[in-house]
């Protein structure tokens, strides 16, 4: 059983996995197979092995150089699309024109903590180049794309608290769109949160990062794989199926609960968002 | 008009030419540079000490200035662009009665709130932030909108991607207006010194005025700008049911990835090709029936040039007569603000029926051989515009806009 998943967990941090019922789906709803599904939880140390290796793209190994400059979340993502490949066992599938949408949560926080530590003492010098290209918030699609010479749109989402949330609503309205062979949607941050220890290069307490990749292709009934389904509509009263939507419920709703079940978990701001994943071959 | 189309009826921006529509569309067709050197923090020590800097935002009627003048200039940004929209477009005051949903072209929300925050001596960095909104949802909730909000970053790009997604939105029903553009304040010294260590800014710092110069030979980097702008984008049939004025038609849009680089342009130029055309595509557009492009040319050396070889491929022999302008050369590089800035640059080309200026093209590239609009605006009949804009990462996206 992975981590995250022992009955104290999985009361605690699942929302409520309830039927396909919904109340908030008056307006559009998308729905798409997920062909892969893939998560990660790495520590530090694991964040520096992959760092040299996230793993292997059409069957050779990246460059050790390819992730020096990158954010953890960077090589999270990196990582948890190689091993979502890997398992798929799409080793030698194009992704030429797919797309890739990435939420990173509070991204470059270490990296900036750095970086204004040595403004303050060495001045404008003291300032990698590095830093606004592999520290900004378009920098994990960026570098996913780059990895597997994807050449569809990428961009980041949000860069909050609420990122996870935010991209499925985006997703789901690049997967409407109906001109992509597929979408990326990859989803990283730190449970519990990055809080850097001032001048130490480390946090002030072990953190694991979290990391998801769903690759989403166009709605295609006969396909038979499980399927995301999601929609958005202004709810003026509460909801008692929802609950707040976070990336740790999602990678143990996954982990635990494989393709099958559903979630219904509400945005930040007062906007319900529901999505579902279900394995419809099991029905 | 097909029933899916989406136009632009409110506008709100805050430049370095200014913050008003008509004080924008003046500067920016006098061929005015809002490019200054860098005062709000030392400098000495920066390679680049120019940059295009927004005046004080001026509250919007909504918000106590007492209020906003204590707000992250982000924040005050985003509020005025939007509240200013909302207001041209005839939404203010009916607000609350249409789901209005938001997506913002933004990259430095967090890095920004720590860098301000760290180099005043605070240490926001060091503290849990998980309960935080981000500037999007705080825009949300002080004007009160009921639709959904997102934040989008393509470095350079962001603000094509939201005009798409918001247009996206409308056309699934999720909103019945949606505000959609991008914003940036990223004059700040940490950001200032990581382009200029970057070797990516011009240099020309004993001339701002002259610093920004796309196209031409003498160029030497680009100059880092803040504002951005905001759009109310809501379905052309209830705008003209409401005889709201229409700005343009978000026509079309396209967007690929070089997967090259995550700060050098490609040199194979098909994948930039390839957002255009499929950008021309979605709208309908024959390349000939262009009447104008504002480039994204930042004036960098490698990224010009490479645009030029875009053009000239998508243009083949309409290149010779399609004028074509960086109005970079007078705002500044505005980053995840700028894509939103051009496509009103577009929108006042159709306005005023002139084409802006490159100004600082007193010897324009060999390699960048188009027809350029030199120095002064050019009078002509402008119906279909588009807007390019590349970003770090290697996003390509361009933007059709129309006359409706």
């Amino acid at each position: 059983m992975p981590d995250g998943c022992s009955e104290d967990n999985g009361a605690e941090r699942n929302p409520p996995l309830i039927a396909t019922q919904s109340s908030s789906f008056a307006a559009a709803t998308v729905k798409c197979p997920i062909a892969g599904i893939g998560t990660l939880r790495a520590d530090a140390d694991q964040l520096v092995k992959l760092r040299r290796q996230p793993g292997v793209r059409a069957g050779k190994p990246f460059s050790p150089a390819f992730l020096k400059h990158a954010d953890d979340q960077t090589v999270a993502a990196v990582a948890v699309v190689a091993q979502t490949i890997a398992k798929q066992g799409w080793d030698d599938r194009s992704f030429r024109d797919w797309g890739v949408v990435a939420a990173p949560i509070l991204f470059g926080r270490f990296g900036n903590e750095a970086a204004l530590r040595r403004f303050v003492s060495e001045g404008a010098w003291g300032i990698s180049p590095h830093m606004i290209p592999h520290h900004s918030l378009h920098a994990v699609a960026g570098t996913i794309s780059q990895a597997w010479q994807i050449h569809g749109p990428n961009f980041g989402i949000s860069g909050g608290p609420g990122a996870a949330a935010e991209a499925f609503l985006v997703a789901a309205t690049m997967v409407s769109e109906n001109n992509l062979p597929g979408l990326w949607l990859v989803l990283t941050g730190f449970d519990p949160e990055y809080i850097p220890e001032k001048g130490a290069g480390k946090p002030t307490q072990p953190t694991t990062c979290l990391a998801a990749a769903l690759a989403l292709t166009p709605d295609n009934p006969s396909a038979g794989l499980p399927s995301l389904r999601v929609g958005c509509e202004t709810q003026h009263q509460d909801d008692p199926h929802s609950s707040d939507f976070s990336l740790r419920a999602l990678v143990n709703h996954l982990e635990c609960k494989g393709n099958d079940g559903h979630g219904q978990w509400r945005m930040p701001g007062g906007v319900d968002f529901d999505w579902q994943i279900e394995a419809e071959t099991q029905r | 008009m097909s029933g899916s189309d989406v136009c632009i009826t409110g506008v709100g921006a805050a430049t370095p030419l200014g913050h008003a529509y008509r004080t924008i569309a003046d500067n920016l067709l006098a061929g005015r540079s809002g490019v200054r050197r860098i005062t709000a923090f030392p400098v000495d020590d920066h390679p680049s000490q120019v940059a295009g800097v927004v005046a004080e935002i001026p509250s919007p009627v909504s918000i106590a200035a007492a209020d906003f003048a204590a707000l992250p200039k982000i924040d005050q940004l985003a509020l005025w662009c939007c509240a200013t929209a909302l207001e041209d477009a005839g939404w203010w005051k009916n607000r609350a009665v249409v789901r209005v949903g938001i997506v913002l072209g933004t990259a430095a929300d967090w890095s920004a709130l720590w860098e301000t925050d760290g180099l005043r001596g605070g240490t926001q960095i060091y503290e849990p932030q998980q309960h935080l909104e981000s500037v999007v949802h705080r825009t949300r909730r002080r004007l009160q909108l009921s639709g959904p909000g997102v934040s989008v970053s393509a470095a350079c790009a962001s603000g094509n991607y939201a005009l798409a997604l918001a247009r996206r939105w409308l056309r699934m029903g999720w909103v019945d207006v949606c505000l959609a553009g991008g914003c940036d304040m990223a004059v700040t010294p940490m950001t200032v010194a990581g382009f200029g260590n970057l070797r990516a800014l011009s240099r020309r710092n004993d001339d701002p005025a002259a610093a920004s110069r796309p196209f031409d030979a003498d160029r030497d980097g680009f100059v880092v700008g803040e504002g951005g702008a905001m759009f109310v984008l809501e379905p052309m049939a209830s705008a003209r049911k409401r005889s709201a004025r229409i700005y343009a038609k978000v026509a079309g849009c396209g967007a690929s990835s070089d997967a090259f680089h995550m700060v050098i342009p490609s040199s194979d130029p098909q994948p930039a090709i390839a957002a255009v055309r499929q950008a021309l595509v979605d709208a309908r557009v024959d390349p000939a029936d262009v009447d104008y492009v504002n480039a994204h040319a930042t004036s960098t050396a490698v990224g010009d040039v490479a645009e030029a070889k875009v053009l000239e491929t998508i243009f083949e022999s309409s290149i010779e007569r399609i004028p074509v302008s960086s109005t970079k050369s007078m705002t500044g590089h505005l980053l995840t603000g700028a894509a939103a800035v051009e496509a009103l640059a577009c929108i006042i080309a159709m306005d005023q029926q002139a084409a802006p200026p490159t100004i600082n093209l007193d010897h324009p590239d060999p390699e960048c051989n188009l027809c350029h609009v030199p120095h002064q605006a050019q009078q002509r009949a402008i119906r279909t515009t588009i807007s390019n804009s590349f970003g770090f990462g290697g996003s390509n996206t361009c933007l059709v806009l129309q006359a409706a």
